[in-house]
């Protein structure tokens, strides 16, 4: 093993980042606009990037590097967050973007891309981050591009070549096997970063500190002290334009395949030995392979797909899915999706997890909702009827407040023995009030670092495909009645009774 | 003179939180948008007299944005009589992008010398509870008086800034003897050396130049014009101890005004310098190869920030402190 540098400090030396370049494939999109480069500009801007770390972006429309410079510049001054553009910093960050144009299926695109790289090898030491922010269609040929240019490897000693996936990682199981085994054919497995953003996002990585750093919790995080678990992810906005793409994915595939089982994971997995990348990824791992999957009947009652019709919110009338441009008129697209899952191991047997997620529904909110079980015995039945039934709840807001609190009865001033829920509150944004780092700025800088706790494994996206196919395949064989919610609303009633069946209900977020 | 009681203190406080919290309500004023107050540590900055209050004030501000708590700031004059006063105040500032205002709580407590063992009983009563307890003493004075023991005890971190001291190894000699008591003790003058210790440890994340390590058998400092201080002390204990070889320590005063100016390593075949430039240059020379790296400079509340960033124990600075006292002992 190569000796360890004895000048490090953790405590005091922040991780460094070593010389790399990072080729972004889709460079013109869509996401490399809002998120990728302002990320990277942030990262800058926070001296994380490393001295020299050229930038290419490639896609087809030609342009020069200025002219590339300057789109990247507006978009960074549009959709940079809760951070001061810095005129002369950009100056600097933009002396090192380059714009490589090209057909990523043109195998002469990758000869003039590998000439560019090798001009940068001895800033960069010959380490390469490919990001893969096209459409997924594209992945396939840009890794068997980047291979049989032997862009794959690096030339010189010790230098890694890594390459970012985005989500979807297929769109069932079958494809995501097809494409991990092109990935793997350029790539061995430790190289290939899954990215799963939500899994960046500062509050998802609270919860690890919540349950792991804390003693009080954990001995109460078993079926028998929790009740049953909600997670719900609401977006107020529609397709905002992306109707086509999205009428092939749907809510189930878009986020719960992805996202929402990640949240699960992280909420229900067993505490890692370490917090190093590969016992925490195993962990994760372990509990999706646990995951219940629905058997013909359950599939019926446990899942329920909704597509949102027009509505009334505010003063805006806002038009059903089927109304978007670019969606067909009788779309069986799912925008809401709802699904009780189990797990199948010692702690959690029995409880149920509840996941929903939809497009058009009154407020865009992601939260955990951990609903303990009820006091055994009511003593103040007399004075508060009813009353001692409100169980303790423990909720973990993801977005947009970032924070934690914990609901609880507590006595009403005055006689008697009325009570009333309260809550306690910690909120990130009075406790630290500095600006928390995006999910692309912490997982770009791990990408570059070489830490992919925070990425998915291909075993991990084979497991939630376990899960989820089957609920996909069940609602494709079926002819649902869409649309079945009104814009603005908390998705079909079919949603809530599955709740019901269980004696449940959603809580409102 | 009237009463200064930390119960008068905290009424005043409360006092304070409703009117601000009216203010901000009203409509049309900046930050109709409400308050949040935040606090996480109480943080005690006994400062030296000749300070500015604006300067502490804006050290606290700066700071607040990462480490929000309620300060309280002890200023002494001299004399005999007795004199004890206490104000009450609010910063407050609005985060990149965001309506509302985030406010911190800042209490100023004047006494003269004859009135500093009040001053302990008072501070005790203003603690917030549960939360940590942190006493910045910017003058070294305070630290080796009597009267200011009793914070000592209850405090979670006290952080010194021997640049300040006007006998440094004296105190870092009772830093050591606060460490072996099991006081949390730390020092802005060790905080001082982070950049120079990234930049070295950076070079050596080369397997090529780690290798070569063990050929070091010189280490040279070469100071500013004033001579050999904490900083340089503490960074040549820390380039022999992580070298892990019997290497010499050297000091050579140079004419900069930083207090370091340069580090050498040498072998007989090993050649390595860092350099202070101009401004925030360094010049890195390796085996007769130059380049030049930018080096950053912190100002006082940038340590401070750093030093408030560390919960844990700072166990490199606790094995280096002792060595850094021999070096300074034996007067190299
Ligand atoms: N947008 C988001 O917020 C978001 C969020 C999560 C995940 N994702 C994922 O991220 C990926 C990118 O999404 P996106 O929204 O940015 O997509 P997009 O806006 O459609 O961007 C794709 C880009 O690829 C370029 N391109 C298309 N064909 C090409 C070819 N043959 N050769 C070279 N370049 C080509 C296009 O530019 P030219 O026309 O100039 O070639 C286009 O700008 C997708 O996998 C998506 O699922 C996106």
């Amino acid at each position: 093993m190569a000796e360890a540098n004895p000048f490090l400090d953790s405590l005091r030396l922040e991780r460094r980042v070593p010389p790399c370049a990072i080729v972004i494939f889709g460079a013109n999109g869509d996401l490399t606009k809002r998120k990728l480069i302002p990320a990277l500009y942030r990262l800058a801007f926070e001296r994380k990037l490393p001295p020299a770390c050229a930038i290419f972006g490639n896609s087809r429309t030609p342009m020069s590097d200025d002219d590339y410079r300057g789109k990247m510049k507006e978009a960074t001054q549009q959709f940079l967050e809760d951070s001061p553009f810095d005129e002369a910093l950009w100056e600097q960050f933009a002396r090192n973007l380059y714009y490589v144009a090209g057909d990523l299926k043109d195998p002469a695109f990758y000869q003039q891309l590998k000439v560019q790289l090798a001009a940068q090898e001895t800033a960069t030491g010959g380490n390469v981050l490919f990001y893969l922010s096209t459409q997924p269609s594209h992945y396939e040929p840009a890794v068997e591009g980047l291979g049989a240019a032997g862009l794959n490897v690096g030339g010189l000693p010790k230098a890694w070549r890594r390459v970012v996936v985005e989500k979807p990682f297929g769109h069932d199981l079958a494809s995501a096997r097809e494409l991990n085994k092109v990935l793997q054919s350029a790539f061995p497995e430790r190289d290939v970063y899954r990215i799963d953003h939500y899994l960046g996002k500062e509050t998802v990585q609270n919860v690890l500190a919540f349950r792991f750093a804390n003693g009080i919790f954990e001995p109460l995080w078993n079926r028998r002290y929790i009740n049953h678990i909600q997670i719900t992810a609401a977006e107020s906005i529609g397709v905002e334009g992306r109707g086509a793409y999205y009428q092939e994915s749907g809510a189930l595939k878009d986020m719960i395949q992805n996202h929402l089982l990640q949240v699960m994971a992280t909420i229900a997995m067993e505490p890692s030995a370490v917090f190093e990348p590969t016992s925490v990824r195993d962990e994760r791992a372990k509990l999706l392979r646990s995951i219940r999957i629905h058997s013909e009947a359950e599939l019926a009652t446990h899942t329920v797909a909704g597509q949102y019709g027009s509505g009334r919110v505010g003063n805006a009338d806002l038009p059903g899915f089927r109304q978007e441009p670019g969606v067909s008129p009788d779309a069986q697209t799912d925008t809401f999706a709802a699904a009780t899952f189990f797990v199948d191991n010692w702690r959690w047997a029995g409880v149920p997890f509840y996941i929903r997620t939809g497009k058009r529904m009154p407020k865009r909110v992601t939260d955990i909702a951990i609903h303990f079980n009820a006091a055994p015995l009511s003593i103040f039945e007399r004075d508060a009827p009813g009353q001692t039934a409100r169980p303790n709840l423990l909720i973990i807001r993801i977005q947009p407040e970032e924070g934690i609190s914990l609901r609880f009865l507590s006595k009403n001033p005055g006689g008697g023995m009325r009570l009333r829920p309260v809550s306690m509150d910690f909120s990130y944004g009075s406790s630290f009030g500095v600006r928390t780092p995006t999910a692309y700025e912490t997982l770009l800088e791990d990408a570059m670092a070489g830490d992919a706790t925070l990425y998915t494994r291909q075993d991990m996206v084979e497991a939630s495909w376990q899960v989820v196919q089957p609920i996909s395949d069940y609602w494709r064989s079926h002819y649902h009645v869409f649309p079945n919610y009104e814009a603005g609303t908390w998705g079909p009633q079919a949603s809530d009774e599955m709740l019901a069946r269980r004696g449940h209900v959603w809580r409102v977020p | 003179m009237t009463t200064v009681t930390p119960d008068r203190i905290l009424k005043e406080m409360q006092q304070l939180w409703i009117d601000i919290g009216k203010t901000a309500m009203e409509p049309g004023v900046k930050g109709e948008h409400g308050i949040l107050r935040a606090c996480a540590m109480t943080l005690v900055i006994a400062a030296d007299e000749e300070e500015e209050t604006a300067d502490i004030g804006e050290t606290i501000a700066e700071l607040m944005h990462h480490h929000p708590s309620r300060a309280i700031v002890l200023r002494v004059r001299d004399g005999g009589d007795e004199f004890l006063e206490s104000r009450v105040y609010a910063q407050c500032w609005r985060p990149f992008g965001r309506r509302q205002q985030i406010c911190c709580e800042q209490i100023e407590i004047r006494s003269s010398e004859a009135s500093l063992r009040d001053i302990p009983r008072i501070v005790l009563g203003l603690m917030v509870p549960d939360l940590p307890v942190v006493l910045v003493c910017r003058s070294a004075l305070w630290f080796g008086s009597n009267s200011f023991a009793p914070l000592l005890r209850v405090a979670n971190r006290i952080i010194l800034d021997t640049r300040r001291a006007p006998h440094p190894v004296q105190t870092m000699t009772q830093l050591e003897a606060a460490h072996q008591q099991g006081l949390r003790v730390s020092d802005l003058a060790w905080t001082a050396i982070t950049e120079w210790r990234r930049h070295i440890a950076a070079l050596f994340d080369d397997a090529t130049l780690l290798a070569r390590l063990r050929e070091v058998h010189h280490i040279r400092v070469t100071t500013g014009s004033m001579g050999a201080s904490a900083e340089a002390w503490y960074l040549a204990a820390w380039l022999q101890r992580s070298a892990g070889v019997q290497a010499g320590v050297s000091f050579t005063t140079g004419t900069s005004t930083n207090s370091i100016h340069a580090v050498d390593l040498k072998g007989d075949a090993f050649s390595l310098s860092l350099q202070r430039g101009e401004g925030s240059v360094l010049a890195i020379l390796r085996d007769g190869l130059a380049a030049s790296v930018s080096f950053a400079l912190s100002s006082d509340w940038e340590l401070l920030r750093e030093e408030l960033s560390i919960t844990g124990d700072d166990r490199v600075y606790h094995a280096v402190l002792p060595r850094a006292i021999a070096l300074a002992a034996a007067g190299r």
